[in-house]
């Protein structure tokens, strides 16, 4: 089921996102054709630097509607008439997070990848080889310094930061959502406030730990700490990877958990 | 006969409200079931525990011998009230969903009733009139070789000419060993067609009886016997 479930998922989905990805590529295209005729003039500055900023605009707003597109289709699938089909379905509520969430996560994936894409078509030729020339450049002055296959699992870890961030964020707008259902009207603005509350939580949860942790400097042996970091520094960069994405994988437990209670047990569709 | 539904002291309340107080029902396979009763009456909160789309305050619900979820929904065909498909796939897209998640789906049939209706499978669904989209919902529906087919309000809002398309095609495609509840308040229309008459209200079941003994009984018709039960 779960098979089909993607099938469908990705057909639904990729009709909205697959235009997006066009234009991102298409803006790619326009501005290496536009500096084809590139004669040095000012005018011509003018028109070449536009189509730049097209593509940077339209690779932005690529990206925001990817994440939308998921959003609305979450809501939709899930909450309105579509619901008495999706939920009628011979699955369970758990597969519906799953499936919406990972085909979310790949297509945003795929924004990201074409918005390289289009910006590499763009500098395609001569600026094209100045840029790898620049990144072979930076990267033999970082792996002087920085051990390779440290680096690399640092990087690892930094991509997996964002994936698992990236889950984090879909779930905590799903939560919103599902809270939202709890409402007997009115369902979206609850689900709007549900954000603005987990929003206003974050940021005193986060000052109460900038608090905590000013004042614990003031306890703790800061210098050994310093120099136990120096000396040590990639276990430490280690250490708040794999615990970033712990966390990341915690709270997206609490969410998922939360939005799989709410769907199985709470749902009352309008 | 095998026992399709059954429910057991089943409690649905919102609140302070209770939709549901304490029902008992049985259903018995190989019947047409009108449940009956004025708006409100709680004929739709029942469906939807059927489906697994409520969870009961309390009491049992059993389709098919099983607690309303993925399993239980292999065996029940349901058809909301409002059209529940996405408007942007084609004809042909939907009959390939039903496919897919449904074992007992009929293509063939499916495509044979659309046929007759002049419905040409590269249709996109947004582009049938609000009719046609129902009928297409109900051709889906009707399609599948369930053990309960569970229909709320299928002819509500359809012409009588529409009507009359709706109860064929439930009379002439459903699984004769298999249940078929009509939930409506258009007792009329469908009274010929129905086995077995349910009436509900306010929650609560009035009456369970087949046609034949509400006819003998009470020297009426069933729809002579709702307006006298539920005359306001």
């Amino acid at each position: 089921m779960v098979k089909k479930l993607f099938k469908h998922e990705f057909a639904a989905l990729g009709r909205l996102v697959l235009p997006v990805l066009c234009a991102i590529l298409g803006t790619g295209l326009l501005t290496r054709f536009v500096f084809l005729f590139d004669d040095g003039s000012v005018y011509f500055n003018i028109v070449g630097w536009s189509s730049v900023a097209m593509m940077c605009i339209t690779i932005i707003i690529g990206v925001v509607l990817a994440h939308i597109f998921a959003v609305v289709r979450f809501y939709r699938n899930l909450f309105s008439c579509e619901g008495y089909l999706s939920f009628t379905l011979p699955v369970t509520p758990a597969q519906h997070l799953f499936v919406k969430s990972v085909t979310a996560v790949v297509f945003q994936i795929a924004t990201v990848i074409t918005a390289i894409l289009s910006a590499s078509v763009a500098l395609v030729g001569e600026p094209l080889v100045e840029v790898v020339k620049a990144g072979v450049y930076i990267f033999g002055k970082v792996f002087e310094v920085v051990d390779p296959g440290q680096f690399t699992a640092l990087a690892f870890e930094y991509l997996l930061i964002m994936i698992t961030g990236y889950f984090v964020s879909l779930f905590t707008i799903y939560t919103c959502i599902c809270l939202g259902q709890l409402a007997k009207k009115n369902r979206i603005v609850w689900s709007v406030a549900a954000y603005f509350g987990y929003y206003v939580i974050t940021q005193i949860v986060g000052t109460v730990f900038t608090v905590a942790g000013t004042a614990l400097s003031f306890v703790l042996p800061m210098e050994e700490i310093a120099g136990f970091i120096e000396a040590h520094p990639y276990i430490t960069a280690h250490t708040l990877g794999i615990g970033s994405i712990v966390l990341n994988l915690v709270l997206l437990t609490v969410y998922a958990v939360v939005c799989n209670f709410i769907m199985r047990k709470k749902l009352n569709l309008e | 006969m095998s026992v399709l539904l059954n429910c057991q002291n089943l409690t649905k309340s919102y609140g302070n409200t209770t939709a549901l107080n304490s029902i008992n029902l049985t259903l018995e396979s190989g019947k047409i079931v009108g449940l009956l009763g004025p708006n409100g009456s709680g004929k739709t909160t029942l469906i939807k525990l059927i489906n697994g789309l409520l969870t009961p305050t309390s009491g049992v619900i059993e389709v098919c011998g099983l607690t309303p979820g993925p399993r239980s929904r292999e065996k029940v065909a349901y058809l909301p009230d409002n059209t529940y498909l996405n408007s942007w796939m084609t004809v042909e897209k939907i009959v390939d969903f039903f496919v897919d998640f449904y074992e007992d789906f009929r293509p063939e049939l499916a495509y044979e009733m659309l046929s007759k209706l002049g419905i040409d499978k590269k249709t996109r669904l947004k582009a049938l009139s609000k009719g046609n989209k129902e009928k297409v919902c109900l051709i889906l529906v009707m399609s599948r070789n369930a053990q309960l087919y569970v229909l709320d309000e299928p002819i509500a809002g359809v012409d009588p000419a529409a009507r009359d398309y709706v109860i064929s095609t439930i009379i002439n495609n459903y699984n004769p060993e298999a249940t078929v509840l009509i939930s409506t308040h258009l007792i009329s229309d469908i009274e010929q067609v129905l086995d077995e008459a349910i009436f509900i209200n306010n929650g609560n079941i009035v009456l369970q009886k087949s046609i034949d003994e509400i006819r003998e009984e009470n020297g009426k018709s069933v729809d002579g016997l709702f307006r006298e039960v539920f005359k306001w």
